[in-house]
This record gives structure tokens, sequence and C-alpha cells, in this order.
């Protein structure tokens, strides 16, 4: 069993101690949920009015080299990519919330709204990244006609890397994009793990969905703004910052997921 | 003309440099560079990777930039050295006819 006994982020040292000793007694484990509940068939999801070719881009990038350096390090789009199975990062992100149910059912909301800023800030920083690296331009930009286009891109994009297959439905510049999520890698987690709910529950999806129209619309990334954290907290201390709302869920029984973004 | 040089810091916190040479490099010039410095020169529809032994450096056949990450300071100074000659030497003279 492993005990964090100092943590780095309450210290402001440069690292944690963690202490590992064998358990007194033996530990149950959780049963794997295997691969999830995948779905059976991709839904037919209607096109959006864009330039962009979703299967073109896709094609692109799952044939790119994306295997480590000599370090071992996964470095592609600007950004250090990692090879993770999804339903590690699933199992981590539920049980949270399980656990703090547990604490305080008030502290579920709590939880839930910290995975979607998790979810936002990832997805800022990656796809802000993502959108001025080279790979973006040589194989996204030739597409690029109009600001929705960066929209399109993104998920286009975001298809390729194991989430699922993304798809903006409708982008309307400025003001809000209904997003679909075919086989979204947390629905497969919860929905094999947890009884049917009448609460959507991809919380991750929940954040990153507004955080592309943020960063395109107000992060203005086409003009290449330098991504750091001192920018991250001046664009979103202030008023008119889009959020996302899961309209669709199907861990509610609904064929895909489905996200709308509009601004406060 | 100069190459533009600018370092940007990346994801995990690493520094790269980005270079701008006026024009995109052709895939004979990344070949050659690739094999100059014991490097592997790959390429996937206009973007090409060249891995050495120290790093990798990112291009394209549509744009003007690369990108550098390398972790030999030395290597990486005398590349971008040998990008400035490279793209010296194909400036078209200009010539008047009077």
């Amino acid at each position: 069993m492993a005990e964090e006994t100092s943590c780095m982020v309450v210290t402001r040292q440069d690292h944690c101690i963690i202490q590992v000793t064998k358990a007194p007694v033996r530990r149950s484990l959780t049963p794997s949920p295997q691969m999830g509940k995948l779905i059976d068939q991709p839904v037919p999801l209607p096109k959006g009015d864009t330039g962009v070719d979703y299967d073109a881009v896709n094609e692109a990038l799952w044939g790119l080299p994306l295997e480590g350096d000599v370090n071992g390090q996964i470095r592609a789009f600007n950004v250090l990519l990692t090879r993770m199975p999804a339903n590690y990062c699933n199992r981590i992100q539920y049980r949270f919330l399980d656990e703090l149910q547990k604490v305080d059912p008030q502290l579920l909301e709590v939880g839930q709204a910290l995975i979607r800023e998790a979810g936002h800030v990832c997805v800022f920083h990656t796809f802000g990244n993502i959108m001025k690296s080279l790979e973006w331009e040589t194989v996204v930009g030739p597409m690029l006609n109009t600001d929705t286009d960066w929209i399109h891109g993104a998920y286009a994009v975001a298809s390729s890397l194991g989430w699922g297959r993304w798809q903006a439905l409708e982008v309307v510049s400025d003001e809000f994009c209904r997003v679909a999520i075919d086989g979204n890698y947390e629905a497969n987690y919860f929905l094999a793990s947890y009884p049917s709910t009448a609460q959507p529950a991809c919380y991750f999806a929940q954040g990153a969905v507004p955080a592309i129209m943020n960063i395109v619309y107000n992060g203005r990334i086409q003009q290449k703004p330098v991504l750091d954290e001192a920018f991250y907290n001046r664009l979103f201390q202030r008023g008119g910052v889009f959020q996302g709302a899961e309209v669709k869920a199907r861990e509610k029984g609904d064929p895909w997921c489905e996200f709308y973004a509009q601004r406060l | 003309m100069p190459v533009q040089i600018s370092k940007r810091r990346e994801c995990g916190g690493t520094w790269v440099v980005d270079v701008d040479l006026g024009r995109s490099p052709t895939g004979e010039e990344l070949t050659t560079f690739a094999q100059r410095y014991g490097g592997r020169y790959r390429q996937f529809q206009q973007l090409v990777w060249l891995d050495l032994p120290s790093g990798r450096i990112t291009a394209s056949l549509r744009l003007s930039r690369l990108t550098i990450r390398l972790g030999d300071k030395a290597l990486e100074a005398a590349i971008i050295a040998e990008l400035q000659q490279l793209v010296e030497a194909s400036v078209p003279a200009c010539a008047v006819d009077l």
C-alpha cells in the first residue's frame, strides 16, 4: 500500500514523498470493466458545414509515427503525448467521485466541477499548442477557410486520438457549438461499471467542448498567443467565456453523447 | 536573408527552437541534412521528421518553418548555422542587362 506523506503542491518543494509498505491484510480489488461497453457500430452523424475533411485528417494522423524518442517521450503537435489505457484514466476519475461521495454526498458536485475544469485546462493547452504546430499547419491548415473551420479541425484531430469519434454538428461563429461524440471513452467505462443514470456523466468532455470554443474565440489562437498560466488566468478571470453542457448521453440511453457550448 | 529564430517553451517544460527559412525546404535538402548528421529521414505526406541521435527536427515541405528539438546545444547551433548557409546559397543572384 502507498501513502503520500509529503506533497509538493502543499509544501511547495520540488518533490513528493510516497511511502510504500506491504499491506497488513489482503485487499479486494475492484473488478476490471475490461474494454468497457463499446458501441456496436458507428452512428451516422450529420456533417457540419465545413471544408474540413474529417476522414482525411483521421487518415493522415493515424499514419503518423507517434512513437517515443530517445528519452521515451512522444513529442508531436507541439505537445507531449502519452499512450494511456483509457480505463486506467477512467478508473481514477470515477473512483475519485465515488470516494468523495462516501465522505459527503455534497462533495460530488465539487468533484464533477474539478474534472470539468481538468478537461478544460487540458484541452485548452493541448489543442492550443496543436493549433500552433507544424503538423496542424501542414495537415489541417490547407482546409481552414473560416474561423468555424478551426473548431471542426480540432474535432477532426480529437477523433484521431483514441477518445471516440468527435464531430462538430453545428458551429455558429463566436456564439455556440453542438458537438457529438460517438463511442466516448468515458461513456464506455461508465456503462460497464455503473447502473444506468439520469444524469450525463462524461465530465471531462463537458469541459473539453467549451475549451475548444474558448481557444478560438477568446484565446484568438490564430494569432499564436503564448499559452502560459498567466494567459490562461487572464483569459478566464474575465467574463464572456464559453461554458458547456452534455445534452445527450449514452450513459442515460441516448445513441451518442452530445454537448453544447455557449458564452456565459 | 537571415533565417528567423525563435525559442519556445513547449509542453513538459522543454525549450524548442523554431527556424523560419523564408521558404519551404525541399525533400532533397532535408535528406542530405539527415545523412550528414547521422539521422533518419521520414516523410508522411508533406510532413518530414529528421530523427538525429540527439533529438528530432520536424519540417514541412509546404511551410518555411522547422522545429528543432535537440538535446545537444552545440549541434543545434551548428545546424542553425548550416540552415543559414542553405538559405543564403539558394538566394537567386540578380542581374540587370543594360
